[in-house]
């Protein structure tokens, strides 16, 4: 479904992505693994149109990526990125506005369970807080593809749980959702993929129940003998 | 649900349901929750739980009322005789571990015996 | 592209309501001054509903720019190119956004021009007096100008044009910063100066218009010439956005 075929992003000398093929599938759930820096927010951001590829290209449905698949592709940053005016209900109408797949009353849902009201003020929220209103506005939409750049990041055990939950609850045959995250057992029970990369390399893709159940690994050990170390640091 | 993270999540679910079933927790006939349901219950990939239930269905344990959901089998007999499974199943566990202690069946049967009348 | 315009009015309306404070406070000055005889503060209330009217249009036009660049060099850019429309969509909304805002702020500005000359006239009761002044400054005028209708609506036009291309040639150097030197702390002044640059660019290409017998015939000339100048531009900013840039 979302496709790049030997994408290479270079930001003056330094290679961020390199030569990367990936195939993302509806029906799974994908973790994308890796340090920080190791290229997955560009290849996140080059699959949502934000970033342009310096060779190579990103395919939606077998054909080059065009505005029409924004209208497909939800993406969550990992930075804040709405505008200052903006109130959370703001930010709500913001996308109902512009993205037929976005569903207010799924937002509201989502907003009551991450605690969050739709008068609060975006430049007041705390870190914690704009992790969660970012997740509720982007898995409100019914988008085919999700990808999640860190959404565990700066958010609290407890709400992390919410947050796993409304991955799994979104899932479905004819989507993907790809989350990133450098907190590996996270999203260990929730994936069915994991995508390895490593100074903008692609490693491998596991499928990690098949890897459980062969070589009785987890993500975690895989992790650690890619990188050298568990991923709670990097 | 903690799980074991090398060993695959399904036959850990599958494990916990049963365990449900034989400790009574649920019932010949219940109604199951839904693959979706179960994986947010348990927090698990949703193919995850999806292959959960065809295992199950496969051993016999589950079944599928068209368009109703998946059930608990109504075989008493067959829950009776997943206890008596899962009991040997811990027995033989018990035994072989004790073995690679190197503490034969018959005295580790009897520390079993002597701990037991500790506790009474 | 109606939901597009709506979200460039809203980023760009706290400028445009504290020109409108400023001007009410200056147009109470006025009313003050006139209706209470202080020559004083009508003087100085004139004064600055003429500044407030230039400036402020050029504020406006101003404003417009620092929203564009950064809605491309801050995180805030995710907010429009997430969304399903095209970079050429994008673009046309602010440059409509812009246009209409100079053009309405004109008209408002040259409506409470004319309501204010009217109430001072009415006040004064002095009409004639007024009148003479006009006639002699229209007089003034057209020592320089031939000052018909047509001339009139041929002088909008070519302003009209003119302010979109210099517009559109800001836009690009805006565009070109941000793609080549995303990120980097000077592309504020870099864009600016790609700005003039493109300015003396254009100007040289709108040189080599042949001069024309009349006055008329030149300025027609120079405003199809700064109209296909400024659809140029706007073409060659959607492509870069569209190919090149990275936000």
């Amino acid at each position: 479904m979302l496709e790049s075929r030997n994408i290479t992003k270079k930001f003056g000398s330094k290679i961020a992505v390199d030569q990367v093929t990936l195939k993302i599938e509806p029906g799974y759930i994908y973790a994308m693994l890796g340090p920080n820096g190791s290229g997955k927010t560009t290849w996140m951001k080059m699959a949502a149109g934000l970033v342009k590829p310096t060779s190579g290209e990103m395919f939606f449905d077998g054909e080059p990526l065009s505005v029409e698949s924004r209208r497909h592709i939800a993406y969550m940053s990992t930075e804040p990125y709405f505008y200052a005016w903006m109130t959370v209900g703001d930010v709500g109408r913001y996308y109902k506005d512009f993205f037929e797949d976005f569903s207010p009353a799924r937002f509201s849902d989502l907003l009551r369970r991450m605690e969050l009201t739709e008068d609060l003020k975006t430049k007041s929220l705390s870190s914690g807080m704009m992790a969660k209103l970012k997740i509720a506005v982007t898995m409100a939409r019914d988008a085919r593809v999700i990808m999640l750049d860190e959404p565990l990041n700066g958010i609290d055990l407890l709400a992390r749980e919410d947050i796993t939950r409304s991955i799994t609850e979104a899932a479905g045959e004819d989507k993907a959702i790809l989350v990133s995250s450098h907190l590996v057992d996270e999203l260990e029970t929730i994936s069915d993929y994991a995508i390895f990369i490593k100074n903008g390399h692609l490693i491998e893709v596991d499928n990690i129940e098949e890897s459980r159940a062969e070589a009785g690994k987890s993500i975690v050990d895989r992790y650690r003998e890619i990188y050298g170390h568990g991923g709670q640091e990097w | 649900m903690k799980f074991n993270t090398s060993m695959p999540i399904y036959l850990q679910v599958i494990t916990a349901i049963k365990r449900d079933l034989v400790t009574g927790k649920m019932k010949a006939g219940d109604k199951l929750p839904s693959g979706r349901e179960l994986a947010t219950l348990y927090e698990i990939n949703p193919n995850t739980a999806a292959r959960v239930y065809s295992e199950l269905e496969q051993e016999g344990i589950t079944f599928t009322r068209r368009g109703l959901g998946t059930y608990v089998t109504e075989d008493e007999a067959l829950i009776r005789r997943l206890k008596e499974e899962m009991a040997e199943e811990l027995v033989t566990r018990f035994l072989e571990e004790m073995k690679e202690l190197g503490i034969p069946p018959e005295d580790a049967i009897n520390m079993a015996t002597n701990a037991l009348s500790r506790k009474l | 592209m109606f939901k597009l315009l709506k979200y460039e009015f809203r980023k760009t309306w706290y400028t445009k309501a504290i020109l409108l404070v400023l001007t009410l406070i200056a147009q109470a000055a006025f009313l003050i001054g006139v209706f209470f005889d202080k020559d004083e503060t009508l003087g100085l209330s004139v004064a600055t509903l003429v500044m407030l009217a230039t400036f402020g249009i050029m504020v406006i036009g101003l404003v417009s720019l620092i929203v564009f660049h950064q809605d491309l060099n801050t995180k805030q850019s995710y907010m429009l190119f997430m969304t399903p429309n095209s970079s050429y969509k994008i673009l046309g909304a602010k440059a409509l956004e812009n246009g209409l805002s100079v053009f309405l702020s004109g008209v408002f500005f040259a409506l409470l021009g004319l309501a204010d000359i009217s109430i001072l006239v009415a006040h004064e009761g002095d009409l004639m007096a007024v009148v003479d002044m006009f006639r002699s400054l229209i007089e003034q005028l057209q020592s320089y100008l031939v000052f018909d209708a047509k001339n009139i609506i041929t002088v909008f036009f070519a302003g009209l044009s003119n302010w979109l291309m210099t517009l559109s040639a800001a836009f690009l150097a805006i565009v070109i910063a941000a793609t080549f030197l995303a990120g980097k702390k000077f592309s504020g002044v870099v864009s600016f100066l790609l700005f003039l640059l493109l300015i003396w660019g254009l100007e040289k290409v709108i040189g080599f218009i042949p001069d024309m017998s009349t006055l008329f015939m030149d300025m027609v000339l120079t405003a199809i010439a700064s109209f296909v100048l400024m659809v140029v531009l706007y073409l060659v900013t959607g492509w870069i956005m569209d190919k090149k840039l990275s936000v």
